[in-house]
């Protein structure tokens, strides 16, 4: 453990390392990042100008979504999908090979080294303290609890999600479409869960748990939903970790390496 | 014990058919024949401590892939390899940490940092103590005088530079077995050198076991003294480079200055290999060489001729040819 936690605090400084050599594209990238998540607020405070809630959420409720939505995939992206990125785009170009050779679990391995620091700007953090500081809400402490253990649930769920999305590349070698396809399945998270069909909910709330990701924290912390929900998504959390491990594991044995 | 040891290895792929043009195209979005190919067929050999060998074959031998189940990268289809006790696809990490390997056409290094920032990664994935990371990155260092470059972000290298940093990457945990594909593929001819001096010079001092591959003869030359040559998946030899020139030297090579340029016909006197203005060189059996300069001597406006033997090159492409 010590040794993994050692790599990864080596990977997190070579990738503060890469994020930093490309100073404007740094910067322009925080940019970015602040000014999607503020059109996205934007987009939703014309709706509410001629609303007053969609689906139960009022303004501060999806607003609070979106802000959310937004670290969340900021941290998706920091901690992990970069590294599945770059193992698809690379796959079928045979570098897999040298992660084989390294001394560490490959998904590990990956995962570890997929650390991408310039995701991780904080971009959207100006947004919380907003919220927090201007609009009307009153988190109990116990909702804030569960909703962090929901949050960082739905990470663990999106690292199996993309874990298998990528294992699929030792079968069809070019997986990027189907990243694709699971970007847009995942987009459906930054909407409110309750606009969908029942049936829609609980397929993305048990099966493919992406409304777990970012709803549910939000729902938590504004007392729509008990902050018991915290146990299912740890479990949730556990199941697809497992089903990843599996799938990626057998998978693998599926690798055929590229030609010199 | 033997560091290297291969039994009755074999590896099968299928691969999907695909014919040019559109409709053929359209064709294969919903059917595809596939094709089952034998890219290593039942090889078998041992490897001793220390040794370097050449791992020699035309393009699609079943070289890399050979190399790729020793490394653990690939699974056989069938088959026993033992490297230093381990079954290289069971992928245990000590076996990893005992292994080194160098793809010529790949790199491992990550292209928009200096190297230094890989190998400091490396370290750590390896578990390398910081004394003998130390203590190996300043030697590897020195003897591939890349001092200078460490620093600097590997786009901004040259081939044979990357090159270099790419070997000491797959060095820095000191493995003792070291597979090297084609590691001078591309590069000049300095820089081959250099190379194979590093090579040679280092096995002398840690003694690590090399399997290598190259299209290059002058790699095999000087670093192998035991090469196997593969063919189609199989192994056409497996024995002393010397002893494969000796037992194939069948032919001799007439090497021809004319006196003034020649346009007649060679074809009879042996197989053309060059034909210039005034120059030539022709390939003829062994026992016909004195009688056939003899001949060239009294019939063609000679300068200059030298009866020579083949160079490895042309007995390894000769046994390609037969194989």
């Amino acid at each position: 453990m010590i040794h993994i936690l050692k790599v990864y605090a080596k990977a997190i400084s070579f990738s503060v390392a890469q994020a930093t050599i490309f100073r404007t594209a740094f910067f322009l990238f925080y940019l970015w990042l602040f000014v999607d998540t503020l059109i996205k607020v934007l987009f939703f405070s014309a709706i509410y100008t001629q609303v007053n809630s969609i689906g139960g959420w009022n303004f501060t409720d999806v607003f609070l979504l979106v802000v959310v939505n937004g670290i969340l995939w900021d941290m998706v992206w920091c901690l992990f999908l970069s590294g599945f990125e770059k193992f698809i785009e690379d796959f079928s170009k045979g570098n897999f090979d040298f992660i084989l050779l390294k001394p560490m679990n490959p998904l590990l391995y990956i995962t570890i080294t997929g650390f991408h620091a310039r995701s991780f700007s904080g971009a959207r953090l100006p947004l919380l303290l907003y919220a927090i500081l201007f609009l009307p809400i009153s988190w109990p402490f116990l909702n804030i609890i569960a909703a962090i253990i929901v949050f960082l649930a739905g990470i663990v769920v999106y690292h199996a999600l993309f874990a298998i999305v990528a294992s699929l590349a030792f079968w069809i070698i070019d997986s990027e479409p189907i990243l694709d396809f699971s970007f847009s399945i995942t987009e459906g998270s930054r909407f409110p869960v309750t606009i969908f069909p029942k049936a829609l909910q609980i397929i993305f709330t048990f099966i493919i748990p992406i409304f777990l990701v970012a709803n549910y924290p939000v729902m938590i912390l504004q007392q729509m939903t008990s902050p018991s929900f915290a146990l299912t998504a740890i479990l949730i959390a556990i199941g697809s970790e497992v089903i990843a491990f599996l799938v990626w594991k057998f998978s693998i044995k599926h690798y055929s390496s590229a030609s010199s | 014990m033997n560091s290297i040891s291969v039994q009755d290895l074999t590896k099968v792929f299928v691969r999907q058919k695909k014919l040019p043009g559109l409709v053929n195209s359209i064709k294969g979005l919903f059917y595809r024949e596939t094709i089952r190919k034998a890219a290593v067929d039942h090889i078998s050999f041992d490897i001793e401590p220390g040794h370097i060998v050449g791992f020699l074959g035309p393009n699609g031998a079943g070289k890399t892939t050979t190399l790729k189940m020793l490394a653990g990268i690939l699974y056989p289809t069938s088959g026993k390899v033992s490297i230093l006790g381990f079954t290289p696809w069971e992928r245990k990490e000590e076996f990893k940490k005992n292994i080194g390997m160098v793809m010529g056409q790949k790199q491992q290094l990550v292209w928009d940092l200096p190297a230094m920032d890989s190998f400091e990664l490396f370290r750590e994935i390896y578990e390398i103590p910081t004394a003998n990371y130390k203590k190996q990155l300043d030697r590897l260092v020195t003897l591939l005088d890349v001092e200078d470059i460490l620093n600097i972000q590997v786009r901004q290298l040259s081939l044979g530079q990357r090159m270099k940093l790419e070997i000491i990457a797959a060095l820095l945990h000191r493995p003792s077995v070291l597979f090297l594909d084609e590691p001078t593929i591309g590069l000049d001819i300095v820089a081959q050198k250099n190379i194979r001096d590093f090579i040679k010079s280092y096995n002398a001092e840690e003694k690590t076991t090399i399997l290598l591959t190259s299209h290059y003869m002058q790699d095999v030359k000087e670093l192998c003294e035991r090469i196997i040559v593969v063919n189609h998946g199989q192994i056409v030899y497996d024995d002393k480079l010397s002893k494969l020139i000796a037992d194939h030297l069948q032919f001799k090579i007439l090497d021809i200055v004319f006196s003034e340029p020649y346009k007649g016909a060679l074809e009879k006197y042996g197989q053309i290999i060059e034909c210039l203005d005034l120059s030539a060189k022709i390939l003829v059996k062994c026992d016909e060489a004195v009688p056939i300069t003899t001949r060239i001597l009294n019939e063609l406006p000679i300068e200059d001729i030298n009866i020579a033997e083949p160079e490895a090159e042309e007995v390894i492409r000769e046994l390609f040819k037969n194989a």
